[in-house]
């Protein structure tokens, strides 16, 4: 069985493979041209300067539109993976009606399902680790320096640009892909239909995750509370000593002071002092009477790791309860 | 008697259309069994139950006194499935196919199944989606052979054959069942192809099996009857189907008519006139008419 899930699959994971191969030359040629460009533009002292140094600029703006094409690229390439291996997986049995050929041989459907789904399923992890070997080093080379020359913000791997396609975070978001394009097309029997669910439902997981459980829901975020100078105007979010760190800043917010217990939310009572307070200091003593501080938020760079661990954790146990709902979908017995 | 294959009740559903309804048969074990019936009649619905690809709405069906459930390997060793849309992987070689055979099936057959590619003249290196149509199904029969089967169910076997090939197909395979034992459930809607091959005929029609029985006893009990139009019918037997022509009737009647009147004529029906016969008899007329049962083997007929 295991021979024939190779052998079923083995084309599309060849072309896969080769098209990862393409990627790497592009993160590899990219690194040397990034070499070149920095030797050139560093020497005139123009890295770090942009804004002052437009003439001789333009090579490394060009340099940094591609770097930009590349990062966006590498996030879509484990969804991408996940969704030509996984979509057909069953549906393309289906429609090719090989499945009645399969289902009648001495071996049961789950059985045959589930092989088919690691050996495929484990390749394209396979494949993105090793993608990931390259991503890897071209990051270490490329993006951090750079976006670091450039001064811009983001400039950690904690930082969203970099943090969905560094460290183990792409083997899950791969699996997770998949999974759910796996599971899609057993049940709606039609590749097209699992491909569009998936991209759907791939990229609602992925806003979830981006914007809400990440920032805020897996370790709570560091918070900085405003400091506002006596007269009432001045208003200092992130402490110096904040913004120097590398971090990821989630940017200005409400809390409850800590121990205090309410059935609003900060944010809800916020929202009702500002309603009923159109002057800025009867505000501020709203929001104090509620206990509610105003600050900023943000995950520091040593949360990086557990961050990782703990998204992939997530991505790849929703994969397996996909990969249970997709031998369920299997077994249920119909032609 | 239990036989290869036994179906009680057995009903199948499509969204609104019921593709076999209230089947319940019996095929007798190493009986080679023709079923018959128009397109759509339930007979592909009818192999896949039985083969567990397909799921019953009502109803069991059952293999050597086992009941077919799909995710149990126990009743699929001992099947080979032929299914009408020949499915087989495009982008394998023929030995790939028969890999896959020998990979999943502990009773494959390798030895067999390759001399019977070599009689049928299909190389194993050829890749399957540069075989003709007729190639295909010939390769898709003897991944079913190969895992020697006791069971074979067969829907349309030769349908996408010439005429030469497929008389060439069911000899080599009446000749290994033969040898082997193997019962066999083949499906066709052309009777005369299944006449020299099959012992045993069921004969389907809207989603409804009209009668089961050996070939011989078909022939045996049933007569063609010519007389006149006004007469009176004849007493004792079922009338299956009639067509009247001018001033004469011309009756297919099951059973024998004990005094037929002077004027009418009572001749020997062909296979074909006698399936014609019940296919043609509407739905409604059903519940009167059938012996839902295959008589036993020595019974008088």
């Amino acid at each position: 069985m295991i021979w024939l899930a190779w052998r079923r699959h083995r084309l599309a994971l060849l072309v896969v493979g080769c098209t990862l191969v393409a990627l790497a030359v592009w993160m590899i040629v990219d690194c040397h041209s990034f070499e070149v460009a920095r030797h050139t533009y560093g020497r005139s002292g123009c890295i770090g300067t942009l804004l002052f140094c437009n003439g001789v600029s333009h090579g490394w703006f060009s340099f940094q539109n591609q770097a930009g094409y590349l990062d966006v690229l590498l996030f879509l390439v484990p969804c991408v993976l996940g969704i030509v291996l996984g979509a057909p997986l069953v549906a393309g049995e289906l429609q090719a009606h090989t499945n009645r050929l399969a289902w009648t041989q001495s071996i049961s459907r789950s059985r045959w399902l589930v092989i088919k789904w690691l050996v495929v399923g484990l390749s394209v992890v396979a494949l993105v680790a090793l993608m990931q070997v390259v991503v890897q080093w071209w990051s270490g080379h490329v993006l951090v320096n750079f976006l670091e020359t450039s001064s811009l913000p983001g400039t950690d791997r904690i930082s969203p640009r970099l943090f969905g396609i560094t460290g183990i975070v792409p083997l899950a978001y791969a699996l997770f892909a998949f999974a759910l394009a796996a599971a899609l097309g057993a049940i709606l029997r039609r590749t097209v239909w699992a491909v569009v669910g998936t991209i759907v439902g791939y990229t609602a997981a992925a806003i979830l995750m981006v914007f809400n459980i990440r920032p805020y829901r897996l370790f709570s975020p560091v918070f900085v509370p405003q400091v506002t100078s006596p007269n009432g105007n001045s208003v200092a979010f992130l402490p110096q000593s904040v913004l120097s760190q590398p971090a990821w800043n989630l940017g200005f917010g409400f809390r409850l002071a800590p121990g205090v217990v309410s059935p609003y939310s900060a944010n809800e009572i916020a929202q009702r002092c500002q309603d009923r307070n159109y002057n800025y200091a009867s505000y501020l003593r709203c929001l104090a009477s509620h206990h509610v501080e105003m600050g900023s938020f943000y995950q520091s760079a040593s949360r990086y790791w557990p961050l990782q661990w703990s998204e992939a954790g997530i991505y790849l146990g929703a994969a397996l309860v996909l990969f249970g709902l997709t031998v369920w979908a299997v077994r249920r017995w119909r032609a | 008697m239990t036989g290869a294959l036994e179906t009680v009740g057995l009903g199948r559903r499509y969204r609104t259309t019921w593709g076999l309804r209230d089947c319940s048969l019996t095929v007798p074990e190493g009986s080679i069994t023709g079923l018959v019936g128009p397109n759509g009649a339930g007979k592909s619905t009818l192999l896949r139950l039985a083969a567990g690809i397909s799921r019953p709405t009502t109803g069991t069906v059952s293999i050597f006194g086992q009941e077919v459930r799909p995710n149990f390997t126990a009743h699929l060793t001992r099947i080979g499935y032929f299914d009408q849309l020949r499915p087989l992987y495009a982008g394998f070689r023929v030995d790939e196919m028969l890999g896959l055979g020998r990979r999943l099936n502990p009773s494959w057959d390798d030895v067999s199944a390759r001399q019977w590619l070599d009689d049928l003249g299909i190389s194993v290196k050829d890749k399957i989606s540069r075989l003709s149509l007729g190639q295909q199904a010939e390769v898709a029969l003897t991944v079913c052979m190969g895992k020697r089967p006791d069971l074979l169910l067969l829907d349309e076997p030769v349908a996408s054959l010439d005429p030469l090939a497929r008389r060439q197909l069911l000899s080599t395979l009446m000749g290994t069942v033969a040898e082997r034992g193997t019962t066999v459930l083949l499906s066709s809607h052309i009777v005369s192809e299944l006449e020299p091959v099959c012992d045993y005929l069921i004969i389907l029609s809207a989603s409804h099996v009209q009668i089961t029985g050996s070939i011989e006893w078909m022939l045996a009990n049933h007569r063609v009857l010519v007389g006149p139009r006004d007469g009176e019918s004849p007493s004792g037997v079922d009338v299956i189907s009639s067509a009247a022509t001018g001033r004469q009737v011309t009756l297919l009647v099951r059973g024998m008519a004990s005094d037929l009147g002077p004027d009418w004529q009572d001749l020997q029906p062909g296979l074909d006139e006698v399936v014609l016969a019940y296919l043609a008899q509407p739905p409604s007329g059903r519940s009167t008419s059938p012996v839902d049962r295959l008589p036993e083997p020595g019974e008088p007929s």
